[in-house]
């Protein structure tokens, strides 16, 4: 782990009053700032929409993935396969290819065509192709001939939870809510079944069964774009030696420094908060005072403090109990209740509910006073749910709404961004660094549905952080920062695009609500990555700051003794 | 009890069966003759090397490079060869049989001059494997059909010349066509050593028979008619006397297997030097091993021991796709067949040897499968026939075979004049035939049904065999294999299937993976029900062949075995004659007798635990307590005769003689099959191999339903041998029996002596007695049980024997026939709930009624919680009410058998269909299919049939389900039958009250609101209040009032739109599963699947919500 984690403390009787809001102190605030130049060009962010609805299949968008990540997964493939090895179609392999055109010429061409769609954007110095290209009559791969086969990856999971189970259990008596309530709890609930689960790999032809060492059923999920090598076996599976992903490339300015020396002057930073779950419980409330005075630079570390030129709010600003109950509330007002007992007493949750808004209202617009904010939602945030999800609504916070076109920013989760530090120091103002990443929904699914968040829930938070690290580590070798959606992890169903492929590989890729802080550093394609696991607030009172030169993170950690 | 009734079609009327089967042979034979004359002429045969065995090559490498050709990888279809001819001197053939017929045709050499000069003889064939999976065709020669008939005491030996001169006169005259035989009665015996099954007969008096032997087996039937109607007979008597005839309405294949002692798929055996092995130019069949036999030269083996294995038969499974017009149920003489998935399993294994699809146009490959395309519909169609014949299976399979695919094939064939096409048989040149039949019967109801012959290949369709053995809500192939594989099968309407076809080669191979899972599906029923192994073992108890057991009823089953206990015992049994075509006719199957009574249910709500004491196969055992059969029963005027001790008196006043005097047939039979039954499960519990174990269950099994069959066929008026006394007295010995174990009960456990309560018997049905032991321990009450079955059982003759098995604890009795319970079979874990005639699988209830009844029942009896089955009602009401039930809850489907018009009464089903079909006759439900709909509320005198409506377009619109139809057709019964038992006023506190109070409508979309509304202007209106919008720049979406509180607002959106993208995204990708594809769009539309619905409500849903989102800027 390289970070080191700072302890900010809060005696009794320490705690000062949040002062009111005037425009005043904002610009005094400001004055004090590092600055810094963000961009990311919001309305225009690809995870924004305005056309996409639910009114379509989920085909298109595994299609999609497939499509943009082809000459990925074919160059990847080159390089570690060799220019050797055939590349077939999944009917290709094995008995598959009986040849049935021996009635008709018609079939041929059209075969071809078919395949030429698969094989769209080859380009000229594509030699894997070239063989099979030149060849008139596509044979199928002999048994046991050694070929590569590019597809998307389906995880047959035993255990994962079906919905038409559920539907049966209802028909035995219990109630659709509270399969709901059951199967929402458990976050950290994981579905791997290491003897049972295989995958498979499916491309628009076809789908075959992998087998071998080479496929690591573990570690995938479905959803993945892969090129397996590997031959087919005497049952019709394919027995996977090597598999190789589309890893995203390097950024063009990648010549950027990383100036790890460089810790001596003036530090700029982001601040990374997460899961500041407003209204989960008054301590937490209390912290958030904290952070805030942190951050103007009352509280704790008054110099890191100032050279914080960013906040980014990645998710959870509001508690997900008042959400939960809003949900129940939302569910007795709109849906079937089965069960339930009516919903005369709304009013006086509404309340809660909005007390819990109002606050993180407050403490936004004091943020925003000092320093500019980002603000993604959340899976327990007053938006859509599904990903990619819409900024927040500005009737929700009317008073960091005031901060909209200055400082407050409302973004999409995932959210993508440049960030320029330090003005000033004309030598490295080209060194911008580009962050990628979400509210941490993502990473969460992931663990749930493969190894590396088996048995979590007993795990130390340094082995949480690990677990949580790997599967991002993971996610940007798979050039893909959610693969698991739509499978398991609910998402658009885009017609046209993937908005979620990870085309470059950012400088920071960030998770956020996660239940411990960690960071590494990585080299995706020749490129320094550094992936943060931002952890939720709520939960360990920590945020993290971002060395915008070093690229250091590190945790603060703020404690309210006798509280 | 299996009573079985039959039409006059089938075996209920045997004479009219045989007769019309008579003419259809006798034409046959007519063409069979010169057939088998003139072989090389025949239009078929000319065209193709039939005398060589087809062969069908795969070519599997590509064979374009001509250095591969020579060892080209060809994979052949047809069976592995012989490793060497059969030699007739030193082996002996050793085959399982699985079917056999017979065909007229000239005598065979072996049968001698004599008779080949009298012309044509009934030839049996008989096919099977042998243990190396070789077919096997055995021609079975010089088996004369006969039957019997009682001649008087007069009549001697030399009375016979002139009886069978009398009769073959009286034949001749009776000749149908001028081109028959010239022999009939070929010769007769005199028979004194055997005696009429009907009665008892004191002193053990034989009887004095005649057995006539006659050429033909057509020829048995008439003769019986014009004995039957008198005949004179020279020297005998002056006028004409009526023979009665015994044994005259057997089919003969089956009088063939009794007498030879060969039951339905047993093992036979040729020893070497007994046979003659056909060769090769001289074979008749497809057969690898062919061969010709004397009847009774060969052997047949009991299905014991080694004998009990199955051979590895080939089984073919099939599924077709055809291109249907839009809005037309496919019609062979217009649709083309565009795809044919065949799959080939041998017995014993698990995965298949084969699977191809013959496509029509292009298809891209499929993993695993041959694909084999065609241009040319004929030649698709021709290939497959070619390769049926190469495959040579013994068993076909599918699902909806009969009545679907095979006919449509034929037809299909015909109307593109293919004409080697329907040549499935095994049979060289032999055509298949096809014919509509009725099979009705009381147990299995009436169904039309199409009759396919196709000569020495068993079918069997798996949706006849479950609709037979199965009672189940749904039928579909889809309902069915998630009822018994736990999986849902993906459903492509057939207009989405035309456009498949129509699209490339990947649109019709997604066709053609869909086409080959639906061959598949019906193996693996076969396989996980059990099926070869449970029918197998069925025609092996039974002694009938394994195509009547799907073909037919249950009487012919009881028939055979009795036939062949009485010919060990030299009874000989009696041609009816009466038939029943009398006034009553219609009421075929009526049991003309007072049938088992039940006693009174004292309805409730039983906590404490209800013993459970069942009779053991009750009607069996009193049958074979009192010795009750045909030939123990006593003519009321030989009573006199009989000394008091050697006959009891059944409760009817029917008199049947004990068992020291003479002992039944019927009982005999039961004996052998329960305690056969009973070696087969005790040999169950030691078997440890999994085949061994499911044969062994088989059996049982078909022991079981063999011996209840018993009792119903000496029940059934129209049956083969009804006799009334024998049935009446069973079920009045049963009605008895039941009241004197209450009797005894309530008697002995009394506080009197000693009991911990006073016992009363809650209720009593035929075979069963539930007691209320009034004690509170499930485990005294058990205990208290088990005694009391001892306690009674001893007062009963043997082997009459009550049992205990179980406890009923909580019990809720409704009425009689109708309770629920949940049931211990131990004291310390109750076993299951267990539930008797309560809506749970009527089919066309909606799934709420099940739902709600299931959840009520789970409630009361599990968690014994009437306040929150009660709460769990009211509340289901209210959301009815308030129109916030899943819609897939308020679906019914009925299938339209036929149009419309042709409905006697408007049926709400049919209406809807045609008003479907004028919206969009591509998609409109057609004669075959299963039609969907729901009750919505319309205007107010509106007819039931006129409510019915589309769910999908009832959804889209927003039409109001008719709530209170919901309520009263389909709730209100069977709640208040729930619980009127436990509840004091059921009624008021279930269907009216507070939460019945709200209703809520929606509002249908304004295209179909009629009237006034079309000029009404549209205006926004408030999310929050629904007032309409006043200032469209203040707020989009909210009015004036509620603007203040937009947040509030915008979050119950939000709420709305969240939960239903969690459903979205589980609904589509659980879809996305099933049907076994990420990259192709979800095409299934099977309305069975519970999620059908749900998944297109949660998108149209979503989207409304969206878009009210949107209004607020978002």
């Amino acid at each position: 782990m390289t970070s080191s984690q700072k302890l900010v403390a809060l005696h009794d009787g320490e705690l000062k009053t949040m002062r009111a809001i005037t425009t005043n102190a904002q610009s005094e605030a400001m004055k004090k700032r590092k600055a810094s130049s963000r961009s990311s060009n919001e309305e225009e962010s690809k995870f924004r929409f305005e056309k996409e609805h639910m009114g379509k299949q989920y085909s298109s968008l595994y299609y999609q993935r497939l499509m943009v990540l082809l000459p990925g997964l074919k160059q990847s493939a080159r390089e570690k396969f060799g220019t050797s090895v055939p590349l077939k179609r999944v009917i290709e392999l094995g008995a598959a290819g009986t040849d049935n055109n021996k009635e008709d010429g018609k079939g041929g061409g059209e075969k071809k065509e078919s395949s030429a769609m698969m094989m769209m954007d080859v380009d000229d110095e594509d030699t894997l192709l070239q063989e099979q290209e030149n060849k008139e009559n596509k044979a199928a791969a002999a048994l046991g001939e050694e070929v590569v086969i590019i597809g998307t990856i389906y995880k047959e999971m035993a255990k994962k939870p079906i919905i038409l189970d559920e539907y049966i259990k209802t028909k035995a008596g219990v109630t659709k809510k509270e399969q709901v309530e059951h199967g929402l709890m458990d976050l950290e609930e994981n579905f791997v079944d290491e003897e049972k689960d295989f995958c498979i790999l499916e491309d628009e032809s076809a789908r075959v069964k992998l087998q071998g060492p080479g496929v690591k059923v573990g570690e995938l999920v479905t959803g993945v774009s892969a090129a397996c090598k590997g031959r087919v076996n005497n049952n019709g599976d394919f027995v996977v030696d090597s598999v190789a992903f589309a890893k995203p490339s390097s950024s063009a300015k990648s010549t950027t420094k990383v100036t790890e020396e460089d810790e001596s002057g003036e530090q700029t930073y982001v601040c990374l908060v997460s899961g500041l779950n407003f209204g989960a419980s008054p301590l937490n409330d209390v912290r958030a005072i904290m952070l805030s005075e942190y951050i103007e630079g009352s509280l704790g570390d008054e110099e890191q403090a100032g050279g914080i030129s960013q906040v980014l709010v990645c998710g959870e600003l509001v508690s997900s109990k008042t959400r939960e109950e809003e949900r129940v509330q939302g569910e007795k007002g709109a849906k079937a209740t089965t069960n339930g007992e009516g919903g005369t007493h709304a009013d006086t949750k509404k309340k809660a509910t909005s007390s819990s808004i109002q606050k993180a209202d407050a403490f936004l617009a004091k943020v925003c006073e000092m320093v500019p904010v980002d603000l993604m939602p959340g899976s327990s945030d007053p938006t859509n749910s599904a990903l990619p999800q819409q900024p927040i609504h500005s009737c929700f916070l009317p008073n960091a709404a005031r901060f909209e076109g200055s400082t407050l920013k409302k973004v999409t989760n995932p959210h993508e961004f440049q960030i320029t530090p330090s003005s000033d120091d004309a030598s490295t103002s080209s060194s911008s660094r580009t962050f990628l990443g979400t509210s941490g929904q993502n990473v969460r699914d992931c663990l749930q549905i493969t190894s590396s968040g088996v048995g979590i829930k007993g795990k130390t938070p340094e082995e949480k952080a690990k677990a949580v690290l790997d599967v991002m580590e993971r996610f940007l070798e798979w050039g893909h920062m959610a693969p698991s959606a739509p499978d398991t992890l609910a998402c658009y169903p885009f017609k046209d695009r993937d908005p979620f492929v990870i085309t470059q590989v950012p400088d920071v890729f960030f998770a956020g609500c996660q239940s411990a802080f960690g960071s590494r550093e990585i080299v995706v394609a020749s490129q320094k990555s550094v992936l943060v696991s931002v952890p939720s607030f709520s939960e360990t009172g920590s945020v993290v700051l971002l060395n915008l030169k070093t690229l250091k993170a590190e945790e603060v950690t703020f404690t309210a003794a006798g509280l | 009890m299996n009573t079985t009734t039959t039409t006059n079609k089938r075996e209920g009327d045997e004479k009219d069966f045989e007769e019309e089967e008579d003419k259809k042979r006798a034409k046959k034979d007519e063409l069979e003759e010169d057939e088998l004359e003139t072989q090389e002429t025949h239009p078929w045969s000319a065209n193709e090397e039939i005398l060589e065995e087809e062969v069908y090559v795969q070519d599997l490498g590509k064979v374009s490079d001509d250095v591969k050709v020579v060892e080209a990888e060809k994979k052949s279809w047809n069976r592995k060869p012989l490793a060497r001819p059969i030699d007739g001197q030193t082996d002996s053939i050793l085959f399982q049989q699985l079917d056999i017929d017979y065909i007229i045709g000239q005598p065979h050499e072996m049968l001698g001059q004599e008779r080949r000069s009298k012309g044509q003889a009934a030839i049996l064939r008989m096919f099977g494997v042998t243990e190396d999976g070789h077919s096997v065709c055995v021609h079975v020669h010089g088996f004369n059909p006969y039957f019997y008939c009682a001649v008087p005491e007069t009549f001697t030996e030399q009375h016979i010349p002139a009886f069978l001169m009398s009769l073959n006169s009286q034949m001749m005259a009776h000749q149908r066509s001028s081109n028959s035989a010239r022999h009939f009665a070929l010769d007769a015996h005199l028979i004194l050593d055997k005696q009429s099954l009907m009665n008892f007969q004191p002193n053990g008096k034989k009887g004095r028979f005649l057995r006539i032997i006659m050429m033909l087996p057509t020829q048995v039937a008439q003769a019986r008619g014009i004995l039957e109607n008198g005949i004179h007979v020279d020297e005998l008597h002056q006028s004409a006397l009526t023979f009665p005839t015994f044994e005259s309405n057997i089919l003969y294949t089956l009088r063939f297997m009794v007498d030879r002692a060969v039951v339905g798929g047993n093992w036979l055996e040729l020893p070497a030097k007994n046979y003659r092995v056909r060769p090769q130019q001289r074979k008749a069949s497809y057969c690898q091993i062919e061969c010709d036999v004397m009847f009774d030269r060969f052997i047949s083996h009991a299905a014991e021991g080694k004998y009990s294995k199955l051979a590895p038969f080939r089984i073919l499974s099939v599924d077709i796709e055809c291109a249907g017009r839009k809005g037309f149920f496919p019609d062979a003489e217009q649709d083309p067949v565009i795809q044919i998935a065949t799959l080939v399993t041998e017995q014993g294994s698990d995965s298949p040897i084969i699977k191809a699809i013959w496509t029509l146009d292009t298809c891209a490959p499929i993993v695993g499968a041959e694909v084999k395309s065609f241009r040319d519909e004929r030649e698709l169609l021709r290939d497959w026939g070619k390769f049926m014949r190469a495959v040579d299976p013994d068993m076909l399979i599918g699902y909806n075979i009969v009545n679907f695919d095979f006919p449509y094939l034929i037809k299909r064939a015909q109307t593109l004049g293919v004409q080697d096409f329907p040549y499935w048989g095994r049979i060289i040149g032999k055509q298949l035939t096809i014919k509509d039949t009725t099979f009705s019967s009381k147990a299995y109801g009436t169904r039309e049904s199409k009759e396919i012959t196709i000569e020495g290949r068993v079918q069997f369709d798996m949706l006849q065999a479950i609709q037979r053995d199965y009672k189940l809500s749904s039928y579909s192939l889809n309902s069915v294999s998630a009822h018994f594989l736990g999986e849902q099968k993906e459903d492509v309407h057939h207009s989405a299937i035309s456009e498949l076809q129509a699209g490339t080669a990947e649109t019709r191979r997604r066709l053609a993976v869909y086409c080959l899972k639906d061959a598949y599906l019906p193996q693996r029923l076969l396989d996980k029900l059990m099926y070869t192994y449970n029918y197998i073992e069925m025609s092996r108890v039974t002694g009938v062949p394994l195509s009547f057991l799907l073909a037919r009823g249950q009487s012919i089953k009881v028939m055979s075995q009795l036939l062949r206990k009485a010919r060990q015992r030299g009874l000989i049994i009696p041609a009816r004659r009466d038939r029943g075509n009398g006034p009553n006719a219609q009421l075929e199957g009526e049991v003309a007798y007072e049938g088992a009574t039940v006693l009174d249910a004292k309805a409730g709500y039983y906590e404490l635990p209800i013993a459970t004491l069942d009779f053991a196969s009750l009607y069996p055992s009193i049958m074979m307590a009192h010795n009750l059969c045909y030939c123990t029963l006593v003519k009321q005027h030989d009573v006199a005769d009989l000394p008091p001790e050697a006959y009891t008196k059944a409760p009817t006043g029917d008199v049947f003689v004990k068992s020291t005097q003479f002992k039944g047939i019927l009982p005999e039979i039961l004996e052998e099959l329960l305690s056969a039954r009973k070696r087969a499960k005790q040999d169950l519990k030691k078997a440890t191999d999994p085949l061994e174990r499911a044969v062994l269950d088989g059996r049982q099994l078909a022991l079981k339903i063999s011996a209840n069959s018993v009792y119903g066929f000496t029940g059934a008026t129209v049956g083969q041998l009804p006799c009334l006394e024998i049935s009446a007295s069973t079920t009045a010995y049963g009605r008895q029996m039941i009241d004197h174990t209450k009797k005894l009960v309530e008697e002995k456990y009394t506080t009197a002596n000693g009991y911990e309560g006073d016992a009363e018997v809650i209720y009593g049905d035929t075979d069963s007695v539930m007691i209320k032991f009034n004690c509170k321990e499930l485990k005294t009450s058990m205990e208290y049980g088990l005694e009391a079955a001892d306690y009674v059982s001893a007062t009963f003759t043997k082997p009459i024997k009550l049992e205990f098995e179980k406890c009923y604890w909580p019990y809720l009795l409704i009425s009689k026939k109708r309770y629920a319970g949940l049931l211990w079979e131990n004291s310390e874990k109750w076993t299951k709930m267990d539930t008797k005639g309560i809506e749970t699988v009527r089919r066309d209830n909606c799934l709420l009624v099940r739902q709600v009844v299931e959840t009520c029942l789970t409630k009361i009896l599990m968690d014994r919680d009437i306040p929150g089955a009660v709460k769990y009602v009211q509340n289901t009401i209210s959301d009815l009410l308030m129109n916030k039930l899943d819609l897939s809850l308020l679906v019914i489907t009925k299938g339209l058998t036929k149009t419309a018009d042709e409905y006697a009464v408007k049926a709400a089903h049919a209406e809807l269909a045609q008003r479907m079909f004028l919206r969009d006759p591509a998609t409109a439900p057609v004669v075959g299919d299963r039609v969907a709909y729901v009750m919505i509320k319309a205007t107010k005198n509106a007819k039931g049939y006129e409510k019915s409506e589309c769910p999908i377009y009832a959804m889209d619109n927003n039409l109001p389900i008719d709530h209170k139809h919901y309520l009263d057709n389909f709730l209100t019964k069977p709640l208040l039958r729930l619980f009127e038992p436990i509840l004091q006023n059921a009624a008021s506190v279930l269907l009216s009250g507070e939460h019945t109070r709200s209703i809520a409508l929606p509002t249908p979309s304004s295209t179909l609101a009629g009237g006034i509304m079309r000029f009404a202007k549209v205006r926004p209106s408030c999310v929050g209040c629904r007032a309409p919008i006043t200032d469209e720049k203040l707020s989009k979406s909210l009015c004036k009032h509620c603007v203040e509180d937009e947040s509030k607002h915008l979050q119950k959106a939000l709420v709305t739109v969240n939960e239903l993208e969690k459903d979205f995204n589980r609904l589509w990708t659980q879809c996305q599963r099933c049907q076994g594809s990420l990259h192709q769009d979800v095409l299934c539309t099977s309305r069975d699947c519970p999620i059908f619905y749900r998944r297109r409500k949660t998108q149209k849903d979503l989207i409304e919500a969206t878009t009210t989102l949107k209004r607020f800027d978002w």
